[in-house]
């Protein structure tokens, strides 16, 4: 008879595991959302609050969320989703909660799922944590950048040699390609053969290339699917590794070149109720904001839609409060509502106290 | 005095003794209460059995795969052929010759199949049972595949959610078999009505109506097996909320309920032991449980080291030997009696599939089917691995791996050669021979084509960036 003792593993990874397809699984999130929406709205200590926030999500992710809701699954689960509207309400309901949820609060409240809530984005955030402290050599490639990029690249290649060896590989464990694609990118912007602004552009062909494996029934497996499921997904976990590596020498590199999410969250951006602007005449140009922000979306006040995560880090390091949260759509119903009025003040004298 | 005294009382004082039904006809899950899943299928056919592979996928340009096949094969005979019966995610069930694999016809229900089909064949009837997620049990003939009779075990109304029906099994509430039991799970998560149950429905096989219906909780239930024990025909099946039931088939009455269990995802086992009869069941966190089936108090238990999905298999003997495979990438072979450990086959993935025991044949062996996308054998006596082979590609999409149970193999003798049939989450059925000097050999594990792929993606990629990049470059000074 064996003893009595629950194995390691099977505590690490089954969890929680009968809310998996329950309305709790959705539920959580759901809190998750609310529970941003208002926090974010805290003036002091937000950075702090933030990643408390990424915290608590990593573990609802990693504990009671089972279902494939990674940044390529979102996606694909999405459009399976769809299909499954007219024949199947509730399930279809189920894939489609999440992805909607996702899109309604960006819409409302700015890509905050991207500087808050995503899990590969919380990952990033510890390597750049560990990337901040480390020293830097400006205009160029330090030797010990070299040396790690170098290591991480040969370690990669090692364990994918090993994995190749170990297990036979599929479609489905094609995340390994966006790892590969990841650090490569990496070396080329470091050595300084690209540019880190256009290679963003990059994340239109891997949000294409998810669509597409997703519509001819191929499943590409995301970075941290393992997570989310008992599965047995090495590969999965290498690229998150990877990934996990990769923001030690470009901060969230994954969000900034091939996030097909990531990009899908910048074109809502441009049609988001918040936003965050520069107030020009309180600017003192001191650049504080350039360097707060982790994707370099913001450059001399000037932010980008497409790239921003509204992670409020450049709000909250602006000394002048030059840079605030300003709902747009509510600045143009002014506008609209001034612009009517002064289009119906001549067409109406009679109504005019003077008449 | 409850119903567990009383029943424990007459196992006591009546004489005789248990009975399995033995597998002559594929009438419960994996054919007989031990789940050996192996039959010898005597069809007047000529035929030498081959290795056949029939691929249904029907792939096509959409995301709704085709056919997945989820439920576990069940064999019989039908006029002079072997045939094997699956049912399929595309709502279909599929007959073919196991000899052959020639396509003999195809049965279309309104959900999909997950359940094994069973068989009924005696003198008077030639029925083959599925339970479809459609809520529907369904009488066909197998040898022409036309309908005979349906039973819905829950009427439709618009805002029912969906059902899992699982396997049925042919037993009697009396001295013959004469009726099916069918377990059901149905939710409704409306509003209005916001409830999910599940219970057991014994149908009459001459007409489906309905002959009792037992209410078991809310929670998935696991297919039943069916023994005569004592002169009474009793149901044991497991449920997803960790309860282990002994229920009457003559009323519908629950004997006996075991509730410290964990969650039970296939069938137990039964074996009349001479300390009597016995149950050994598998839950999901990875406990291997030896019951006394006539009160469901504990004998033994064993752990594995992470969840079981699949059923257990009996030996049966005078040292009975119970089968069981493990997420923890073991196939396990302990004594029935105490639940000592005999040995253990290793293999590159989780085992979730109950194995199908092949006792009566020169090469006695075990299969199983693990996450490394294989179908293994290995000696039933000692362990030792004899062979694997490939089972086809994964398909994530459609299911967590211990989300639901996936199809296991079964065997069966065709004309002196066995013969396994694996249905495959890629949409395959596959029959292979067993017998040594016939089996194909695995096939090669070749990740060419992966690595190849690398190249072909991250050279485009890199000159796309690059091109970005100059463009941008171009465009600055000019800007500035």
């Amino acid at each position: 008879m064996q003893p009595e003792r629950a194995p390691l593993g099977k505590v690490f990874n089954t969890p929680f595991l009968s809310l998996d397809g329950t309305s709790v699984e959705m539920a959580a999130l759901l809190f998750l959302f609310l529970a941003v929406i208002v926090i974010s709205n805290a003036n002091r200590h937000r950075q702090w609050i933030r990643r408390g926030v990424q915290v608590l999500s990593f573990m609802v992710f990693f504990y009671v969320v089972y279902s494939c809701l990674g940044v390529f699954g979102m996606i694909r689960n999405g459009l399976y989703g769809l299909t499954l509207v007219g024949s199947a309400y509730s399930e279809s309901f189920y894939w489609l909660a999440l992805p909607i949820v996702i899109i309604a609060v960006t819409l409302l409240h700015g890509p905050v799922f991207c500087g808050w809530i995503c899990p590969t984005g919380s990952l990033q955030d510890v390597s750049g944590w560990i990337r901040k402290r480390l020293p830097r050599r400006p205009g160029g490639l330090s030797r010990a950048q070299m040396l790690g990029i170098g290591s991480a690249s040969l370690g990669f290649i090692a364990l994918l040699v090993w994995l190749g060896v170990k297990k036979k590989l599929f479609v489905e464990d094609s995340s390994l390609h966006w790892a590969a694609m990841l650090l490569l990118l990496c070396c080329l912007v470091l050595a300084g053969v690209i540019d880190d602004i256009p290679t963003r552009k990059l994340r239109i062909f891997s949000l294409a290339a998810i669509f597409l494996t997703a519509v001819s029934h191929m499943v590409v497996t995301s970075p941290v699917h393992f997570a989310f499921t008992a599965r047995d997904d090495p590969a999965s976990a290498l690229t998150t590794l990877v990934i996990l590596v990769a923001g030690t020498f470009v901060l969230r590199s994954w969000c900034r070149y091939l996030c097909p999410w990531g990009q899908f969250m910048g074109f809502l951006h441009r049609f988001s109720r918040l936003r965050i602007l520069l107030d020009v005449s309180k600017c003192n140009r001191c650049g504080v904001c350039d360097t707060s922000c982790d994707v370099a979306a913001i450059e001399k006040g000037v932010i980008r839609l497409s790239n921003c995560q509204f992670c409020h880090a450049c709000v909250d390091h602006c000394s002048t409060s030059a840079l605030k949260v300003v709902d747009v759509w509510s600045v143009r119903a002014a506008k609209e509502n001034e612009r009517l009025q002064a289009d119906t003040k001549p067409s109406l004298p009679s109504q005019s106290p003077s008449a | 005095m409850n119903a567990r005294t009383v029943f424990a009382a007459m196992a006591l004082l009546l004489p005789g003794h248990a009975l399995a039904a033995d597998c002559e006809v594929w009438s419960q899950s994996r054919c007989d209460a031990q789940n050996q899943a192996a039959i010898e299928l005597r069809a007047g056919q000529t035929t030498a059995p081959r290795a056949w592979s029939f691929d249904g996928s029907g792939r096509v340009w959409g995301y709704e795969p085709g056919l997945t096949i989820w439920s576990s094969p069940a064999l019989g005979v039908a006029g002079d052929q072997p045939i094997v019966v699956a049912g399929n995610y595309d709502h279909t069930l599929y007959c073919l010759n196991a000899a052959t694999g020639d396509v003999l016809w195809k049965f279309t229900t309104g959900g999909p199949v997950f359940a094994a089909p069973v068989f009924v064949r005696d003198s008077t009837h030639q029925m083959l049972f599925a339970a479809s997620n459609d809520r529907i049990v369904y009488a066909i003939d197998p040898l022409l595949g036309r309908q005979i009779w349906v039973h819905a075990v829950e009427d439709f109304r618009p805002t029912l959610g969906g059902a899992r029906l699982a396997s049925p099994c042919v037993g009697g509430t009396g001295d013959k078999d004469d009726a099916v039991f069918v377990p059901y799970w149905i939710w409704d998560r409306s509003l209005a009505n916001s409830e999910q149950k599940s219970g057991v429905a014994a149908l009459s096989i001459e007409d489906g109506h309905l002959l009792w219906r037992a209410d078991l909780g809310d929670n998935e239930l696991t297919a039943a097996i069916f023994v005569r024990l004592q002169g009474r025909g009793v149901l044991f099946l497991g449920s997803s909320s960790g309860n282990l039931y002994a229920v009457a088939a003559k009323s519908g009455q629950v004997l006996w309920k075991k509730a410290e269990l964990d969650c039970v995802r296939s069938p137990p086992a039964f074996v009349m032991t001479g300390q009597g009869p016995l149950l050994v069941t598998g839950s999901k966190f990875g406990t291997i449980r030896g019951l006394d089936a006539l009160s469901g108090a504990e004998r033994w238990q064993f752990r594995t080291g992470d969840r079981i999905t699949g059923s257990p298999a009996i030996l049966d003997g005078k040292q009975p030997r119970a089968f069981v495979g493990s997420y923890d990438r073991k196939l396990y072979s302990l004594g029935a009696m105490d639940g000592s450990e005999l040995w253990h086959d290793t293999t590159r993935g989780g085992i979730f599939s109950s194995p199908a025991l092949i006792a009566n044949s020169s090469e006695p062996m075990v299969l199983a089917m693990a996450w490394d996308h294989m179908l293994h054998a290995s000696d039933l006596e000692h362990g030792s691995p004899l062979f694997a082979s490939f089972t086809g590609r994964p398909l994530w999409n459609v299911g967590g791996m211990d989300d639901s149970n996936w199809s296991s193999p079964v065997a069966g003798r065709i004309r002196g050669r066995w013969m396994a049939f694996v249905g495959s989450y890629d949409g395959t059925l596959r029959a292979l021979p067993l017998d040594a000097d016939e089996r194909s050999a695995p096939e090669l594990r070749s990740n060419l084509w992966f690595w190849l792929s690398f190249p072909i993606f991250l050279v485009p990629i890199a000159a796309i960036a690059f091109l970005l990049t100059q463009r941008e470059r171009r465009r600055r000074p000019a800007r500035a």
